[in-house]
């Protein structure tokens, strides 16, 4: 339902978001990710640049930030639990954001099929770019 | 048949060595901690997994009965194993597909699943499986 806050945590709750959604969740674009660490960690994750989202850390020394590849973004990971939640862009307009489908409680019974997708042609600038149009814009100060 | 494989998780400060045999099934578990980390494992006996790197930057993550220990890399989250220490096979070693070196995407395609009911701490399948 357009307008709905879904929330999301790791297991363990250290971490979390909520993330306020401007379409009905069998819209979504659900992305499984190709690059490495999406495949290690299985993640399909959303976005839309209508909707925006709130990281929190319940925990906050526990919040992990990991960076790879060029390092462009964080990535959420609970350092007690492992669960990976999402990840922030800082880019040049603001904070931007995706969150993990499967670390939404409840998963959205209808919530859409993710489609595998390769972004490992994208130059640096191209990524940049296609995150701050993509991504959902961040909000608040949680994390 | 057995075939030893190579495995890391995604920083590689993690790495093991183990005993599988990808023609067995693999498993997908709809339990709390599956659920959020998607772990597809596939068996592996104790002496059948040596690891070889990183045992100082894996914390163990227990729940609920505490029975069963989730690893996971300090650094990067991801989980190469983790231990089931009182299943109807003794102790045995859940070893992540999606860490393993060296298996086509052509065999990933073809391995078998067995679908559990964790949720209900059965090992029977659930009602419901497609999505995992």
């Amino acid at each position: 339902m357009a307008g709905i806050v879904h929330e999301g945590s790791c297991h363990c709750r250290a971490i979390g978001f909520r993330y306020h959604a401007a379409h009905d969740p069998g819209s979504w674009s659900v992305r499984a990710c190709q690059c490495s660490f999406c495949r290690t960690h299985a993640a399909a994750t959303t976005s839309d640049p209508q909707a925006s989202l709130e990281f929190e850390a319940e925990r906050p020394s526990l919040l992990n930030k990991y960076r790879f590849a060029r390092r462009t973004a964080d990535f959420l990971v609970c350092g007690q639990c492992g669960v990976y939640i999402g990840a922030m862009i800082q880019a040049a307009r603001g904070r931007f954001g995706i969150i993990n489908v499967h670390a939404l409680s409840p998963i959205p019974a209808e919530v859409a099929t993710p489609v595998a997708i390769e972004y490992g042609a994208e130059s640096l600038e191209q990524r940049i770019a296609r995150r701050e149009q993509r991504w959902s814009p961040v909000i608040g100060t949680g994390i | 048949m057995l075939k030893t494989y190579t495995g890391s998780c995604h920083c590689g400060a993690v790495t093991f060595e183990a005993d599988l045999d990808l023609s067995q099934s693999t498993y997908r578990c709809n339990c709390s901690i599956c659920r959020r980390t998607r772990f597809w494992p596939a068996v592996a006996n104790p002496d059948g997994f040596r690891l070889l790197t990183g045992e100082d930057l894996l914390t163990r993550y227990v729940f609920n009965s505490t029975k069963n220990h989730h690893y996971f890399c300090k650094t990067c989250g991801v989980r190469p194993f983790g231990v089931g220490n009182d299943t109807p096979i003794g102790k045995m070693y859940g070893v992540n597909i999606g860490c393993l070196h060296g298996v086509s995407e052509q065999e990933l395609s073809g391995l078998r699943i067995t679908y559990v009911d964790g949720m209900q701490d059965r090992l029977e399948s659930p009602m419901h499986f497609s999505h995992l």
